[in-house]
Formats: structure tokens, sequence, C-alpha cells
């Protein structure tokens, strides 16, 4: 680790891209090009979150899960209960890293394979749940007419969030809060721990790190962002329904974080952005979009194991991240 | 050697100046572009229908723009379709309709079938002034609040009265029915539409079941409707494959009661006796929007046409739907002299005289949604005997 | 009492079918240590090419299933040498990548067969009724074939050389090594075998269900369930498993209703992995 500080042209290349992210929406004022930028955003919020699990070497399944509970937490406290968007947020977010608490108590001590077919096995039942327990869930149809996030007073006048514009700063609010909490985390004393657990687990126990203590931590952190993107989406886009947190989301999750690159901040972030993105380019040519979004799935992983990130570490010769 | 490449470059300069010219002509007389979006399930199981979608429109725009396109006042459009898949999910739909209103800038867009689809994307279409010709079940999508989505094709809600009426009508002894659906939206609605009929035709449901989309094995299922022992066992809203299979098993399983389903449980006859092999299908009876068989004019003339193009039959009624939809909203753009979308939507309500393949091109509705969209179709009960459909009656 | 046959009988019947599906996931991850997500799609396959024996080529039905089990033993060598093997030991990259694989396998199947079910016709006689109890012929038929199919997997793996080979890698790939045995040719040859199988639940459900592209997914979500249940990599955890499920399964959705037929599964799944996660019959 660098004691010296950051190095300049680290320091010159992150604010380069603040700046650019906080004055994209205004240059690019296609609204389809902004819905993108959100969703984009929110999946950037789930990767890292997940990759936070994986660096501690348990597989989930269940992101996606998280993402509903989240969603639906907020959902249910602004339109049942008359909370204020800003109340549900952050009590969904809660609600979810909760969830993950007592989800992960019972499973984290399964090794690999294990421990992700609970995961699968977890978030079915989290989806069948929303769908069958009609009165609170609005089952399989879901619930509509999801408010947007109320306006907050702001000198004299009043921050509103119904336009693309204002609700693409929140997400990068979020996304940039969640990558700072992830990054640091990884780079510290407690990531390292991390490493070592995924890497040998048996002999990370034996030198005295709290294996298990700290598999909940990264996975309970890991779900209360999971779970405040899920109603970021929720609030964005009016209506949830079961079936958006099904299994191939959260499979989709993975495949995010594995293309991106495993381990790094930035592998997560490349993933989420590359696969949300590729589907839009080849949205026109109808049935072959997934024969294509399948071989370059396929073509990555075989030819690049450490995912886009590996490339771009060896393109620029480890320099930056 | 600067005089042969001044020459060269003055040529060359002339070329493009010329294409340009022709170009520019040739733009300006050529017609207008109209696109027009279609969002529907282009992959994985739902794509059935999502294809029939765009089949009917490819249909419709084809014969239009072989006349140079529909008028407009003094334009004629060519139309220019756009298809995205969805999935037959609702976030999915919700980008297809950001790009097809935001980027493609239609006016226009046909589909989706995926009830959460569209109950995602009126988010974008509605605020937006886009028309949206649809033809998903789910109650939610009509709405006095949404007056730019009209649905082109009957859901349950106006089909099981003619279908269970026709059952209280020419089979009075059925006194009890157990219903069979898939666990999912269309399941419920179309389920709750049946329950209804039933109820107001005097008929006692004596069980109500869902299945996860997926199962093959109705064993259990079956096991527990035998046991009820119900005169009449309904099909209500699963795809023609699962009903097949549902058909086959019952009978295999001695359930020996009347099996009827709702319109949409048989597309291919053929295939569906296929699946539920001949002497299991044999009396199934079924409502059906379409008559493939139709002496019609119309009818006979846009299968022969669909036969030749796409070399397969014509059995499912989306494709001659989503076909008259198009046809019907060139005609009605037409008829109000402008493609304002209040103008168009106005229209649209006040064409019947229009006759398409299904019928005339009619909406009412008011008492069930509060508004006039949703359009009513033909609608027959058929049955397979010796293997084969036969038409019996026309309920509309 | 006679309320219960049924039940029993048909959840008998849907776990043998549930088995076979399994036996090919649990042997390759036995010997392999990868859970093949396309499993799914070389059963949908081995359906396809039997159907298309079947249907358009008049071959006979039991002719059909045998080379379909052929054909997909080929395509699944070329899968494991050209996919899996340049990956061995990055078990989350032969995740994604057998998803990649299974999601690409689908949408061909899409693109050259289009949406629509199709079934083949039966080859066996109709329904028959034995002591109150339904039987459909050809899961009759499906049980018995499955059986001697799970039979002769077992005497191959207790008798012949590759077999026993097989199972030695499968306990200790160091030592079976160190003794000789051809690692990189066995892992090849129980890949292809798993493949057969998973071929062989294909055409073997193709008269009785429907086929179509998208009958992969579900019956490998099942398998899960059962090689969880029975044991990883336990071959008569794999068939008491299967039976399990098939039986709880039949009741619940019998006694209790459809929507339970496939959360069981699921619970079954949680409760295994929480008590014993070596499930019944696995060893740890």
């Amino acid at each position: 680790m660098n004691r010296k500080g950051i190095p300049p042209i680290r320091i010159f290349s992150i604010t380069a891209v603040l700046v650019v992210l906080f004055i994209i929406p205004l240059i690019i004022r296609d609204q389809y090009y902004q819905h993108l930028m959100i969703l984009t955003g929110l999946a950037i919020i789930a990767t890292v979150s997940l990759n936070l699990v994986l660096a501690t070497g348990q597989l989930s399944i269940a992101q996606a899960a998280f993402v509903g509970i989240g969603a639906y937490c907020s959902t249910l406290l602004v339109l049942k209960i008359g909370l204020t968007f800003w109340l549900a947020f952050p009590i969904a977010g809660a609600a979810a890293g909760g969830v993950g608490v007592l989800i992960g108590l019972p499973t984290l001590k399964m090794r690999g394979v294990y421990f992700a077919i609970a995961t699968f096995a977890f978030g079915e039942l989290v989806r069948m749940v929303f769908t069958n327990w009609v009165s609170l869930f609005g089952g399989v149809g879901g619930i509509l007419n999801i408010p947007a996030p109320n306006p907050i007073p702001f000198f004299g006048g009043a921050l509103y969030f119904q336009t693309k514009g204002s609700f693409y700063y929140l997400v990068l609010l979020v996304m940039l809060i969640t990558i700072l909490v992830n990054y640091r985390l990884l780079h510290s004393r407690i990531g390292m721990a991390f490493q070592a657990i995924e890497e040998a687990e048996a002999l990370a126990e034996q030198s005295g790190i709290p294996v298990m203590k700290y598999k909940l931590l990264a996975f309970l952190i890991s779900s209360i962002f999971t779970g405040l993107a899920g109603s970021l989406y929720a609030h964005y886009s009016h209506y949830i329904a079961p079936g958006f947190f099904s299994f191939w989301e959260s499979v989709h999750f993975i495949i995010m974080a594995v293309i991106g690159g495993v381990g790094t901040v930035g592998g997560p972030v490349i993933g989420a952005v590359f696969l949300t993105l590729l589907p839009e380019v080849f949205r026109a040519t109808k049935e072959y979009e997934m024969v294509i979004y399948a071989i370059a799935l396929i073509t990555v992983v075989l030819f690049l194991p450490k995912g886009l990130m590996g490339l771009l570490k060896r393109v620029t010769n480890g320099r930056g991240e | 050697m600067k005089d042969r490449s001044s020459s060269k470059a003055k040529g060359f300069v002339a070329i493009v100046l010329t294409s340009l010219l022709i170009f520019g002509l040739y733009a300006l007389a050529a017609a207008e572009t109209f696109k027009i979006g279609i969002i529907g399930p282009l992959s994985g199981p739902a794509s059935v229908w999502g294809q029939q979608i765009v089949r009917g429109a490819e249909m419709a725009s084809e014969e239009i723009n072989a006349k140079g396109g529909f008028p407009v006042g003094n334009e004629k459009y060519t139309i220019k379709l756009i298809p995205y898949d969805d999935k037959y999910k609702g976030p999915e739909g919700l980008t297809a309709a950001n790009k097809l209103v935001f980027d493609d800038k239609v006016k226009v867009i046909l589909g989706s079938i995926s009830s959460a689809s569209i109950l995602a994307f009126q988010v974008v279409t509605e605020p937006n002034k886009v028309l949206v010709l649809c033809n998903s079940f789910s109650h939610q999508v009509l709405d006095t609040k949404k007056p730019y989505t009209f649905r082109i094709l009957m859901t349950s809600l106006e089909k099981a009265p003619l279908e269970v009426g026709w059952v209280a009508k020419n089979k009075p002894n059925i006194k009890n029915a157990v219903t069979w659906a898939p666990n999912d939206v269309s399941g419920w609605d179309v389920t709750k539409h049946y329950l209804k009929a039933f109820k107001d035709n005097n008929i006692n449901v004596l069980l109500s079941e869902y299945y996860e989309r997926g199962t093959r094995d109705f064993y259990p299922i079956l096991t527990r409707i035998k046991a009820k022992n119900p005169d009449l066992l309904y099909s209500c809203g699963s795809p023609p494959g699962d009903v097949g299979l549902m058909v086959k098993q019952a009978r295999e399983m001695g359930i020996k009661c009347m099996i009827m389903g709702h319109a949409g449980s048989v597309e291919d006859p053929e295939k569906f006796v296929g699946i539920a092999g001949k002497k299991n299908a044999e009396d199934y009876t079924y409502g059906t929007d379409f008559n493939f068989e139709s002496k019609e004019p119309k009818a006979v003339q846009f299968i022969e046409k669909y036969v030749k193009k796409y070399s397969r039959p014509c059995y499912g009624y989306v494709d001659p739907c989503f076909y008259d939809a198009t046809m019907a909203y060139a005609y009605a753009a037409h008829k109000a002299g402008s493609l304002d979308a209040d103008k168009v939507q106005e229209m649209l309500k006040r064409i019947p005289e229009y006759e398409g393949v299904m019928g005339a091109f009619k909406f009412s509705g008011k008492e069930d949604y509060g508004t006039d969209q949703q359009r009513l179709t033909t609608c027959f009960i058929a049955q397979i005997k010796d293997g084969k459909q036969v038409i019996l009656s026309q309920v509309r | 009492m006679e309320q219960l046959f049924q039940p029993l009988i048909n959840g008998l019947m849907a776990g043998f079918i549930y088995v076979l599906v399994a036996l090919g996931l649990t042997l390759v991850f036995s010997i392999m240590g990868i859970i093949n997500f396309a499993h799914g799609e070389i059963y949908m396959l081995g359906a396809f090419v039997t159907y298309i024996l079947t249907v358009s080529y008049r071959v006979n039905f039991f002719l059909s299933m045998v080379i379909a089990m052929g054909v997909m033993i080929l395509l699944g060598l070329l899968i494991e040498r050209i996919i899996f093997r340049p990956l061995r030991g990055h078990q989350l990259n032969i995740l994604v990548i057998s998803l990649g694989l299974a999601i690409l396998l689908q949408n061909l199947a899409l693109i050259a067969w289009g949406p629509d079910d199709v079934s083949i016709p039966s080859p066996y006689p109709e329904a028959i009724e034995v002591l109150g109890i339904n039987l459909s012929m050809e899961r009759l038929a499906a049980v018995v074939i499955a059986a001697i199919l799970i039979t002769g997997l077992h005497l191959f793996l207790q008798f012949s050389r590759s077999g026993r080979a097989m199972r030695a890698v499968s306990q200790d790939p160091e030592a079976a090594s160190l003794q000789g045995v051809p690692i990189e040719r066995i892992e090849s040859l129980s890949f292809g075998l798993g493949c057969a199988l998973a071929a062989a639940a294909g055409g073997l459900i193709g008269p009785i269900f429907v086929i179509s592209p998208f009958i992969g997914t579900v019956p490998v979500m099942k398998a899960f369930v059962v090689i969880i249940l029975g044991g990883l990599g336990s071959i008569p955890g794999a068939v008491l498993g299967g039976i399990i499920l098939g039986v709880t399964e039949s009741f619940s959705a019998t006694f209790v209703g459809a929507i339970f037929q496939d959360m069981i599964g699921f619970f079954i799944i949680l409760l295994v992995l929480i008590l014993k996660p070596s499930g019944l019959l696995g060893y740890e």
C-alpha cells in the first residue's frame, strides 16, 4: 500500500472521471441514454456489492432477491405506511441487510458449491413469497404507481426527482458511496483478511482471523447496498413485480462480476457497464441478440480468465485502477 | 502531374455533387417514412406470440407500402417496423420503450403481450402521447387515465361469458367445474373472469388450481382434481403445449368428464392432437377467435398471402389481430387527416365501419374499464373431432 | 388407502425421471468437480435429435434414442475439450461459461427449430388401469429403461477398468494420478457419459411430455435438488434423492396444492444444506 499519499496522476484521472459523470446528463439529453445510465448505475451498485461477497470466496446466487427485498420494502413503506422515500430508502437497505444476516448465519459456514445452491434456493423462495403472499406484496402482478422520491426543500425552492436527469444524480451519489465503501474495505486490513479467507480458509481460521464474522460482514454490507439499489429501481420505474427478481437476474449479476474481473472494485464496474450496454447495441438484431451475448460471454471467459479488468491492467501495465 | 490530379479531383467532386443531387431529388420524391415500434417477446418460450405480432405487422406494412404508403393529409407515409425484444419481462419492456420513444421517436407501438412489460412501459408511452396497440391480458392495462393504450384483442373478461354461456346453453347437465391455470398474472386474471362467468351461469366451481409455468407433469394436480369428480375441467389461460399435455394426462388418469379450454388453448390443431394423442384429444372443446377455415373474402385473402409469405399455416389469432390493428391505425390516421396522437386515438374509437380480418373494428369496454378502448372481435366455439378442428358455432 | 397409492406411483415415476437427469450431473461433479449448467440443454438437444430422427426420418424410436446419445457424447467431448478443460481450477469461470453455453445452445435451438412445442408420437400402447391405479405406458417404459441405464452405470463403475478408474479419480485425484490413471482421458470419458445420460433422459421424456428449446431449464433445477439431497457425487444418493423428491412433490401437490410442488424442492435444499450438507448418502 502506498503510504506516501496518492500519486497525482491518480487524483487527476479520478477527478476527470467524476467531472464527466456529473456533467453527462447535461450533455446527453436523449432520455433513452439517460435511462441506460441509470440502469448501469444500479447494476454497478449491485455488482460491486456482489463482488464483496465473492471476495470472501463465497458465490451468492441471491443478489436479485436482495434487490427485490429492498424494492418491496421501500415500496410498501411509502405506499402503505406513507413514509417519505428518504426514510423508506435507508430502512429498505437495513431490511435487506437484516435478511442478509439472517440467511447468512446458517449458510455462510458452507463452502463453495453448497453455499451457492443454498443462496439459489433462498432466492427462489423469496420470489415465491413475493408471488404467493398476495395481500402484502400484490401477488404476481406486483405493485403499480410507485411514486418518485419526494421533493427535498433546497434554498427556498425544491429539488425534484421526477425526471431521469435528476434521478441520475441520486443514483450517481449512491453508486459513488458504494464504490468508495467497497474500495476502502477491500484495501484495508479487513480486505486483506477477506483475501486470506478466500485463498485458504482453514489457514486463515488458524491464524486468528474471525472467518465467520468477516464473511457475515461482507454479506451484510453487500446486502445493504443491494437493497438500496432495489429501492432506487422501484421509485425510478414506478412498477415492480416478483418476476423482476428471479434466479436469472442473480445470474446476470454474477456474469457481470466475472466478466469484469472478480477481486477488484474496478472489475465489477467495467463488467456492469459492458454487460448493460452490450445487449443494447445488438437490440436491433432481435433473436440473435442472445446468441451474440452468449458468444461474447464464452469468448471473454475463455480468453480473459481475469475478466476485462485483467485485460485493462495488462494493457496499462498495471498502472491505475 | 498536377494537371492530371486536379482533373481527377474535379471529376471526383462532380461525381459526388451529382450523386447528392440525385439522392436529394429521390429523397424529396419518396414518401415520408413512418416508424412503428414493436415490443414483444422475441426470444424465450413466449416468442411464439412475439413472432406473431411481428408477422401480422409485417403483412400490413407490406400491403400498405406496396401502395406507396398510407395517405394522411397531403403526405404519403411508408411504414418502417422497429421490433425490440422484451423477453416477456417488465424491465426489458421499459428499456425497449425508452429507446422507441426517445431514440427512434416512434408515434405508435404494437405489443406487448406481456402484462408486466406493458405495465412497466406505460409510464413512458402515456405521458409522451405514444399510441399503444396491445394484446396483454391484465385488467389494469386499460384505464381512463391511459387514453393512448388500446387493446386489440379480447381478453377473458369478454370471452369467458361467451364461452361459459355456450356451455350453459348447450350442455345443461354440467353443474360443477374445476379451473386450471398457470401461476402468474395471466393465469390469475383469466381465472377470475371464468369464475365470475361460472357463477353468473350457476355452475359451481369446486376447485381452482394453479401450477408453476414450466411444469410438465400434471399427474399430482390431476389426481387431486379427479378426486373432486367434476363435470367439467376448464383450462384458463395456459399455452397450447401445456393444455395438450393436460388433456393427454387427464385421459390417461381416467378422468372422463368434459374438458374445455379458453380461446388460445389450441392454435395448430394438428400439433395439439400430436401432443395430446388422437384418442385423448377427441371432443376437446375450446374457444377460438380466428376461424382459419372462414370463407369470408378478407380472411381468405389474408391467409393466402400469409401462407405464401411465411410458408407456414395461419392458425394463430395474434397475427391477424395485429394485421388488423396496423391497417386500422393507418385508416384512422387517414380519416383524422393527422398523425397527432389525440386526433388518431379519438378516430380509432369511431371507426366501427372498418372491417378487419377478425370482424368490424369496434371498440367498447366503458362498463368494465371506464373507457372504450377494448376491441371486440369474432369468437367461435370449436371442437376436436377425429383429429381435426370443427367449428361448432359463432358466439360473437 | 387407495387414495395414497396413485400419488405414490405418480411420485415414483416422476422421481425416476429426475434421477436420470441428475445422474449425469452428479457424475460430472464427482469426477471433475464442476457444475455444468448446460446439462439441461444437452438433455434438450438429446430430445430434439430423437424427435428429428423419429419424426422426420422415420427411424425407430429406440434406435433414435441410442443415436441421440451417441451424438451428444460427441458434442460433450467437444465441449469438454474446448470449453471446460482450459478453465480447470477456476470454479467461478467454469460456472459462468457453462451458463453462457446454456444460453447459446438454447437460443441456437430456438433459431433452428422455432419456439413451438412439438411431440414424439408415442411408440407404446395406451394407458392402463391396474388395481384402481392409472399407469401411463410411456412413463412405465421410461422408468424401466431408466432403471436399466442406472444399473448399467452402476455395473460399469463397479467392474470395468474405466469405471474403477473413474471412481478412483472421484475419491482422490492426486492419488489416482500417481497410480498412472490418465486423468484427462477419464475426465473426458465421464463428461461424455454424463451427456449420454442427459440425452437418454431427453429422448425418453420426449413422448411423455413436449419438446421445445426451453425444456432444459426446469429438469436441471430439479436435478440440483436431487443431488444436494442425495449427496453431491453419490450415485445411490442421486437415486434416493430423486425418488424422495418425486414422491414428496407428488404428495404435496395432490393434498396441499400445486403451488407447493415447486416450493417443496427449495425447502428441501435449504433444510438439507443447513442440517446435513453432505446429503443423505454423501461423504465429506
